[in-house]
């Protein structure tokens, strides 16, 4: 059966990060004016990292499970990374735990168990500034991921499927990217084709699409493209989905339309919940 | 590790998940035969310090003076993880996880033999889906506080060394009659036990040569990685402990 392969350090997966850095990017998240959505997924990538990490660490370090890529593009298609790992591809979670760009404490309210809040201190680890610029060449960065995932099928050729999870707020300037997306989506490990996700980001107050099973119903000609590109959920994910509130069916693809802030962090958890089942 | 400790015959054996160390095995196990005591613990592994955690509150049921009262315990097991953990610096994940504290589940046991006159008496507390099944003849058993092999999910309740609320302890308890014996395991071969019972077999049968043999602990890792391959057993840390109570002579 598959997308059933357990994940462990002596068989890890990897987790491909498309990341749209186009310059309408700087435009506010519907409902948030003053959040941009460079800065609304700039958040949720580093906690999605930093959660990923802390899934992997254990007394004596951090195992391996995942090896990770952030790719960005806009002006150019690169890793997204800053700091220590600046022009890396697919990194190992040690790495990625090891080398942040920058530990910065943030506050946050937490109750002072006697009916107030107090202001608690907490360490967030920033792996990637936002720095949107350019144009949407989609289709580069898909075949970008192509040559991340290729490698690393390789080197792991039983491993859980790789996941692509891309992240765009626009239509691409480089071409149609079903091509690259059906290439991407056609390599597999002996667990299924690599599965890749697509979330489109809203700057209007509508109705988020999440999950959908079905063509029919989709706002546009582009929410039909980027369907098309998406993959379905294997089981696993489609009970996470499911148990996170989703209107999902035995068909759901990994795809949410008119993403607010709260439907894209939704994806990025769903996407990525076979980190639950790590041993 | 087979023992006879008259009237009781028990034997705990183990094995971490596969391509892990013997270090990096997470589960626990305690025992007080003279008092009737055991207890098993499953370490969360994503928590930090699980395995140690999961030690500290094996050892902590048996050794405690009313170890029903779980919450009235508590105190001792969570100041030593807290002292054992803190001191060197570690690095941010390595702190959050710390502040955090650890997570495990536990399963524990009280028994009292059987006489010729009067049966004996198991009691047992459990946090999480760490079990107990109770064996008697060839067929009959009882399982707490998972009953079915469907009943495993991947959310069990779990004590915290932080501190925090308790979740509130189930409790079981049955007569124990000579030739009873309990089977004390963590989820996974629990799950796998049970699945066997509900297919028309009978696991306890491929337990009992294990034990017999004189060094089990190999023909337990044998056996679990047997299961591991082909028979559905979940890959994770699997702890056995068997308790066979024989009956006490009256005076």
């Amino acid at each position: 059966m598959p997308y059933t392969a357990p994940i462990s350090r002596a068989n890890p997966t990897a987790l491909v990060f498309l990341l749209d850095q186009s310059s309408s990017m700087l435009e506010p998240f519907a409902g948030l004016p003053d959040k941009s959505k460079a800065d609304g997924v700039f958040d949720a990538l580093n906690r999605l990292l930093q959660n990923l990490v802390l899934k992997s660490s254990r007394a004596e370090g951090v195992r391996d499970f995942f090896h990770v890529a952030l790719i960005g593009y806009g002006g150019r298609v690169a890793s997204a990374f800053c700091g220590p790992l600046a022009g890396k591809d697919l990194v190992p979670i040690s790495q990625v735990a090891n080398n942040p760009l920058r530990v910065e404490v943030r506050t946050r309210k937490v109750s002072d168990g006697a009916g107030g809040l107090i202001d608690d201190e907490c360490k967030f680890p920033v792996w990637f500034e936002a720095r949107p610029t350019g144009r949407t060449p989609m289709c580069a960065a898909l075949r970008k991921a192509k040559e991340c995932v290729q490698g690393f099928l390789a080197a792991h050729p039983k491993c859980y499927p790789p996941i692509v999870m891309n992240i765009t707020d626009g239509e691409p300037t480089d071409g149609d990217p079903r091509e690259a997306a059906d290439e991407l989506r056609g390599l597999a490990s002996s667990d299924g084709n690599v599965l890749l996700f697509n979330a489109h980001l809203s700057d209007k107050e509508a109705q988020p699409v999440r999950f959908p099973a079905e063509e029919s119903g989709l706002p546009d000609r582009h929410a039909r493209m980027l369907f098309g590109m998406s993959s379905e959920l294997p089981p696993k994910l489609l009970e996470a989905a499911k148990a996170a509130g989703m209107p999902v069916t035995p068909h759901s693809r990994g795809f949410v339309f008119n993403a607010d802030l709260v439907a894209v962090i939704r994806f990025l958890d769903i996407g990525t919940r076979v980190a639950q089942s790590v041993r | 590790m087979h023992r006879a400790d008259p009237p009781l015959r028990w034997c705990a054996l183990h094995l971490p998940k596969s391509d892990h160390t013997a270090e990096e095995y997470e589960d626990a196990w305690a025992a007080d035969p003279a008092a009737g005591r055991f207890a098993v613990a499953d370490g969360a592994s994503e928590s930090a310090f699980a395995g140690l955690w999961a030690r500290l509150l094996a050892e902590g049921f048996v050794a405690a003076r009313r170890p029903r009262d779980l919450a009235g315990w508590l105190d001792g097991p969570r100041r030593r993880w807290s002292a054992e953990v803190s001191g060197p610096e570690l690095p941010w994940y390595g702190e959050i996880k710390r502040a955090q504290g650890a997570f495990a589940t536990l399963l524990g046991v009280r028994v009292r033999a059987p006489t010729p006159r009067r049966p004996g008496r198991w009691r047992a507390a459990a946090v999480g889906d760490t079990c107990l099944v109770r064996v008697r003849g060839d067929r009959h058993i009882q399982a707490f506080p998972v009953e079915t092999s469907s009943a495993f999910g991947n959310g069990p309740e779990l004590i915290g060394s932080r501190g925090g609320p308790v979740p509130p302890p189930e409790y079981a308890s049955g007569p124990l009659r000579a030739g009873d014996r309990l089977f004390l395991m963590t989820d996974a071969l629990a799950e796998w036990f049970l699945h066997a019972h509900e297919s028309g077999r009978r696991p306890w049968e491929a337990v009992d040569p294990l034990l017999s043999l004189g060094r089990p602990e190999e023909a337990f890792a044998t056996w679990v990685k047997q299961l591991r391959d082909g028979d559905g057993l979940r890959d994770d840390d699997a702890t056995l402990l068997v308790i066979e109570p024989g009956c006490v002579p009256e005076e």
